[in-house]
């Protein structure tokens, strides 16, 4: 049943049409997510994400490119999770507070962790709405933002339908010691300009770059993301789309009847980060 | 030298327009200057500009939307940052730039050719000290050039006044101080119009000698004084002396003055009388005759409920108004009257007005401004056009209709008037 | 009897007006248009002097918010435009009313568009540029705003013409052009006309700014044309100005916004509220400066409250339309944005509108009494005003506050001090302006007035019979 459901979108996730030599691609498990944050705490790292504090984080500017959406299965919440109100948050959490305190036993109730970062999309609807091209396609598939160029209209990240922009408020400060962890590699944003996952592009590029002194083609394995290379349970998987024999293709394959794309079929975005659903069924816990 | 006249109504201004053009004065020199639109039918065009500004800014409009198609097709081509897949607006959308480039386009394309258009004869800002009244809410007739100094006396002859000398010492003042010509106030005249005269004097400009005032119009003499307006009442020269018969130079002042001058106790008095019937053209002598203070030869029409102590003018309005009172001739009941005036009919007006008077004719079908259908009885039959307003108007004409008072004498006139009559059918 | 039928061209004109001016000389006219005009009192004295103290302070904000960081403002994720677009949007809307209303009239030939078009025009004038201020107060970086101008750069880098802000840009700027053109060029015979009477700086500055008007009938011929020729491009301007405007919102993926009625619905909108910006300065102008009460008679308030009530009609049905296809075909997150703002955080300020900006309107301008008084008018266009901007509020925070497709999150977003000072720095800027517009040019165009009323006298004297309308009090 799940398999003809999905079959048309499979179709077209293996019949993707790519450009060059590279199209980057990334595959996330939702089975194998435990939500531990180890990906936020290493995008943070590599990527020079200031910390602002917890005054800016209570007014909703938490400036992590990657974020660890979480959804939880009952009927409860299924029945209500149509709405977006406060108040069926709260009934939502409440319920959840009765089923774990205060019913018999362990709660009936069990949470998936998605991982949310840039989709990388094919067909961005950021890029066609930016008014000076700071968010513009590149040949090897990534969605990339030029800060040089960015003037701060926002407009892109209002048409995210994933809502994973982040404007700098302020001018990124560190303090005394910490400055001497920055990520040489990766530029500091200034104020008023937006940013987001970027795929980690500086190790692309110093991979290519390397392959190329080497005169050897860039070979599966030699290029991770940050998240992926902190995710302790493997969820994440990165790679070349455009190489066969890659991780990416290989975990894609054998998962083919799981994998999904997050709001394509809302938005037709073709983003590159592909999502296995999760295997279980409520019934079986 | 330039003249400026106000007016409290338009029509006024209007009539003293049309009396300056009759006196053969250039029009190109008489400008209506008016602090709110005038209607433009009747007002003579004052330069033959070209005027297209419609035109142009169509033009302009397809040019700027063609080039904004290049523009975007030129930017969205023909450069290879790739903005990957499809967007979420389409590419037809993009015409919206376009639209907006023509509009501003033909936006500024106004703008200019109004600009243009109207400063097209004359500096781009004018000077500062160039005044005019029209700020009092009046319409001005300003009269350029070489024609001022004649059209001040025309104007003066009809009543206007003017303090140049008190003006002159403002002006003085004035032009010590950098604004010169500053607001001169000048007390309304005693003619109907309501008509008040202002002189400004450029700097390096003057006005003719009075002498000159009635030279023809190619020979102005040097610049003198502006004093001329006194000077030229207590001088005048013999009457008829320098007329000769059929020269378009010859002006309404002089036959006036000859005509003020006959002495009807002089033993050549009948002489004279005649040397200006026969020797002035016979416009000028109806034009004479109406506006002159006596009696000499006037028709009976003039002279009804004359007052021997009325001023020219109104001697001339109480003409007027009795002649255009006349409900009917008796002369146009006069047998045989029809007939003559069916074959008089049809060789002056039925060119423009059609042999039935309904239009039609060869002429009046190409002319800017249709004649009227004078043998429509359901227009002609209304009250005010009397077999006075015929009379009036076939004698001197109206708008484009030329006058045909030396074309026909009064009996045929009437004979015509009595044609027309019966092509208007019965009350 | 003979000058009616001789000099009179409009004598045997079929004649259908049905407004009579006041009954007053062209001299008269003119004293009264230019009353205010290069006088001061204390009382303007004030309101220019608040205004500037609001202009500067939120310059001062302004000038903090670029060098401390864009956090001075309330904005946080996901709610990323604020109450900058929001007074964008409204300023926007009440700019509408001058182009549109003067270019209505005078395409239409009313003849008592002489008191309300130069108002309607001098309101686009002022808050033409407030509203085109904010989307650059409004830019995270300021300091490179020239980017988004088509000019080629070294690397041949042009702007994005498929982003809808661009469109703004043309949109916005080709507005702001026509509508300052048509203004001046249509002023240019009053100040023509006013020159030899000014004294000092002013009859230098009248002088300069006529462009050597004379009023023949030439200049008379051409600056009909030319206000024709503005009229017929200025009207699809409107159209397409605000109707980009609501593009900003409607072309993107924000549920709330992605509506097709919003073209319409912005601009109906936007003329509604100029109508009753056009209402209230008419009343102030009738309230501060006493000669004017004779030009501005009720006849134009019933006149622009048949105006209004027929935009209300129509905003209504537009905005009842907003809703109404996704009730019917349950589109949930259309649903779930209408629920929240009528029982959610906006519920008081959506309820208001509800009745402030239709039900009140309708009942109260349908009665001819209501439309030809002062004060109930007066009072009815500031609700209207303050119930557009809350519809502005209601369109975007609210859209943007439950826009969540995938975690269906729910913020909350206020306004900061910084945001609040430079909202309302832009309407000192827009009352400042207009007051000192006031003291410097004629508010009412003395022209029109004039042309209107010799034109009615010529009428009188050719004894045309003209049914008017009663303009007594």
């Amino acid at each position: 049943m799940a398999e003809e459901e999905n079959k048309g979108q499979t179709q077209v996730l293996t019949s993707i049409q790519t450009v060059g030599t590279y199209q980057w691609a990334m595959v996330i498990d939702a089975d194998r997510c435990t939500g531990c944050k180890a990906c936020v705490i290493a995008c943070r790292a590599e990527n020079n994400i200031q910390t602002v504090g917890a005054e800016q984080v209570n007014m909703g500017r938490l400036m992590d490119w990657m974020r660890v959406d979480r959804f939880w299965e009952d009927e409860f919440h299924h029945k209500v999770s149509t709405g977006r109100l406060a108040a069926d948050q709260e009934a939502t959490e409440e319920h959840i507070r009765k089923e774990a305190y205060e019913g018999d036993g362990f709660p009936n109730i069990v949470a998936t962790f998605v991982p949310m970062l840039c989709q990388q999309c094919g067909t961005a609807p950021c890029e066609s709405v930016c008014p000076v091209f700071a968010s513009v396609h590149t040949n090897d598939g990534l969605n990339a933002q030029v800060y040089n160029r960015c003037v701060g209209t926002r407009v892109c990240a209002n048409n995210c339908p994933y809502r994973v922009r982040i404007l700098n408020f302020y001018t990124p400060t560190w303090d005394a010691p910490m400055e001497q962890m920055l990520n040489p590699d990766v530029s500091v944003r200034s104020e008023g300009v937006m940013e987001k996952c970027t795929f980690c592009v500086q190790r692309i590029r110093r991979s290519n770059l390397d392959a190329k002194v080497a005169n050897k083609p860039l070979l599966d394995g030699e290029l991770r993301s940050a998240c992926a290379q902190a995710c302790p349970s493997g969820a994440i998987t990165f790679g070349n789309r455009n190489d066969p024999e890659s991780t990416v293709n290989v975990v894609l394959k054998e998962n083919e009847s799981r994998s999904h794309r997050v709001l394509d079929e809302l938005f037709d975005t073709r983003p590159n980060v592909i999502y296995l659903r999760p295997q279980r069924v409520p019934d079986a816990l | 030298m330039r003249v400026a006249a106000e007016f409290e109504h338009f029509e006024d201004a209007l009539a003293a327009h049309r009396l300056l053009i009759d006196e053969n004065l250039d029009a190109q020199d008489i400008e209506i200057r008016s602090p709110y639109p005038l209607p433009e039918a009747p007002i003579p065009p004052h330069r033959e500009a070209p005027y297209n500004m419609r035109f142009i800014v169509r033009v302009m409009w397809a040019c700027a939307v063609i080039c904004g198609w290049s523009f975007l097709a030129y930017t969205q081509l023909d450069w290879n940052l790739r903005t990957d897949g499809h967007p979420i607006v389409s590419v037809p959308t993009n015409c919206l730039i376009m639209y907006e480039i023509g509009m501003i386009t033909g936006i500024l394309t106004t703008t200019f050719l109004f600009l243009w258009e109207t400063r097209m004869f004359r500096k781009l800002v004018p000077p500062l000290e160039e005044d005019l009244p029209v700020a009092n809410g009046y319409c001005v007739l300003v009269i350029d050039g070489r024609s001022a100094d004649r059209a001040h006396t025309l104007l003066q002859n009809r009543g206007a006044r003017s303090v140049v000398t008190y003006g002159l010492v403002i002006l003085l003042g004035l032009m010590a101080t950098g604004c010169a010509g500053n607001g001169m106030i000048i007390p309304p005249g005693t003619w109907p119009y309501n008509m008040r005269e202002q002189v400004v004097n450029k700097p390096g400009e003057g006005i003719p000698p009075w002498t000159d005032l009635n030279a023809p119009v190619g020979e102005v003499a040097a610049p003198d004084t502006s004093l001329v307006m006194h000077a030229h009442a207590e001088a005048a020269p013999a009457p008829f002396e320098h007329l000769t018969p059929g020269n378009p130079n010859n002006t309404i002042a002089d036959a006036l003055k000859g005509l003020r001058e006959l002495d009807p106790a002089a033993p050549d008095y009948q002489q004279k009388l005649n040397d200006f019937r026969t020797q002035m053209p016979a416009w000028l002598q109806i034009k004479a005759l109406v506006m002159s203070s006596n009696d000499i030869g006037k028709p009976a029409f003039l002279t009804q409920g004359k007052d021997p102590n009325d001023t020219v003018d109104q001697a001339y309005r109480k003409g007027l108004d009795s002649l255009l009172k006349t409900q009917t001739f008796p002369e146009t009941q006069a047998p045989g009257a029809v007939d003559r005036g069916k074959v008089l009919f049809e060789n002056n007006c039925a060119f423009c007005h059609g042999s039935n008077g309904k239009g039609g004719g060869p002429v009046g079908e190409v002319t800017a401004v249709p004649p009227p259908h004078i043998g429509d009885g359901n227009i002609y039959h209304q009250p005010q056009y009397t077999d006075g307003y015929f009379y009036l108007y076939i004698m001197v004409g109206k708008n484009n209709m030329p006058p045909f008072v030396d074309k026909l004498s009064p009996q045929e006139i009437h004979d015509i008037i009595g044609y027309l009559r019966q092509l208007q059918g019965p009350r | 009897m003979t000058e009616a039928v001789e000099g009179r061209p409009h004598a045997h004109e079929h004649i259908n007006y049905n407004f009579v001016a006041p009954d007053m000389s062209i001299p008269e006219i003119y004293d009264a248009c230019f009353e205010p005009v290069g006088k001061s009192g204390w009382k303007s004295n004030i309101v220019i002097g608040v205004s500037l103290l609001l202009i500067g302070w939120a310059f001062f904000k302004w000038l903090e918010q670029n060098f401390v960081g864009f956090g001075k403002t309330g904005l946080h994720l996901p709610v990323f435009w604020g109450y900058y677009i929001i007074t964008f949007v409204f300023w926007i809307g009440v700019a509408h009313a001058g182009a549109l209303i003067s270019a209505l009239l005078r395409l239409g030939g009313a003849e008592w568009k002489g008191v309300v078009t130069r108002v309607a025009e001098v309101i686009t004038l002022f808050t033409l540029p407030a509203a085109g201020s904010f989307p650059l107060v409004h830019l995270g970086r300021f300091e490179v705003f020239y980017y988004m101008l088509p000019y080629p750069n070294s690397r041949l880098l042009w702007p994005n013409f498929k982003s809808m802000l661009m469109w703004d840009v043309f949109a916005i700027s080709t507005y702001l052009t026509g509508s300052v053109l048509f203004l001046y060029v249509t002023m240019i015979p009053d100040l023509g006309i006013a020159r030899p009477r000014m004294k000092g700086w002013m009859r230098t500055l009248y002088t300069l700014a006529s462009w050597g008007w004379r009023g023949t009938a030439e200049e008379w011929k051409r600056v009909k044309e030319a206000a024709a020729l503005y009229s017929v491009i200025i009207l699809p301007v409107v159209i397409s100005v605000h109707t980009i405007v609501s593009w900003d919102f409607a072309m993107e993926v924000v549920p709330a916004w992605h509506s097709e009625v919003f073209g319409p619905l912005f601009f109906v909108g936007a003329l509604y509220s100029g109508v009753a910006a056009v209402v209230t300065m008419l009343t102030i102008l009738y309230w501060t400066y006493k000669p004017y009460q004779r030009l501005i008679t009720s006849v134009h308030y019933d006149m622009l409250g048949r105006i209004w009530l027929v935009l209300g009609l129509a905003w209504a049905y537009l905005f009842v339309n907003d809703f109404m296809p996704a009730y019917y075909s349950h589109e949930p997150e259309k649903m779930d944005y209408l629920w929240y703002n009528a029982f959610g955080t906006y519920a008081p300020g959506w309820w208001f509108l509800v009745v402030g900006n239709f039900v009140c309107p309708l009942f109260c301008l349908a009665s001819k009494g209501f439309r030809r008084s002062r004060l109930p008018m007066f009072v009815l266009s500031i609700i209207v005003n303050i119930c557009m901007y809350l519809e502005r509020v209601v369109i975007f925070l609210p859209g943007q506050e439950i826009y969540d497709h995938l975690n269906g999150a729910v913020t909350h977003y206020s306004p900061s001090f910084t945001e609040i000072s430079i909202v309302v720095g832009s309407f000192g800027w827009v009352i400042g302006g207009l007051c000192v517009f006031c003291r410097i040019f004629p508010i009412l165009p003395f022209w029109e007035v004039a042309e209107t009323r010799s034109r009615q006298i010529e009428r009188e004297i050719a004894g045309v019979k003209v049914n008017y309308f009663q303009s007594g009090e």
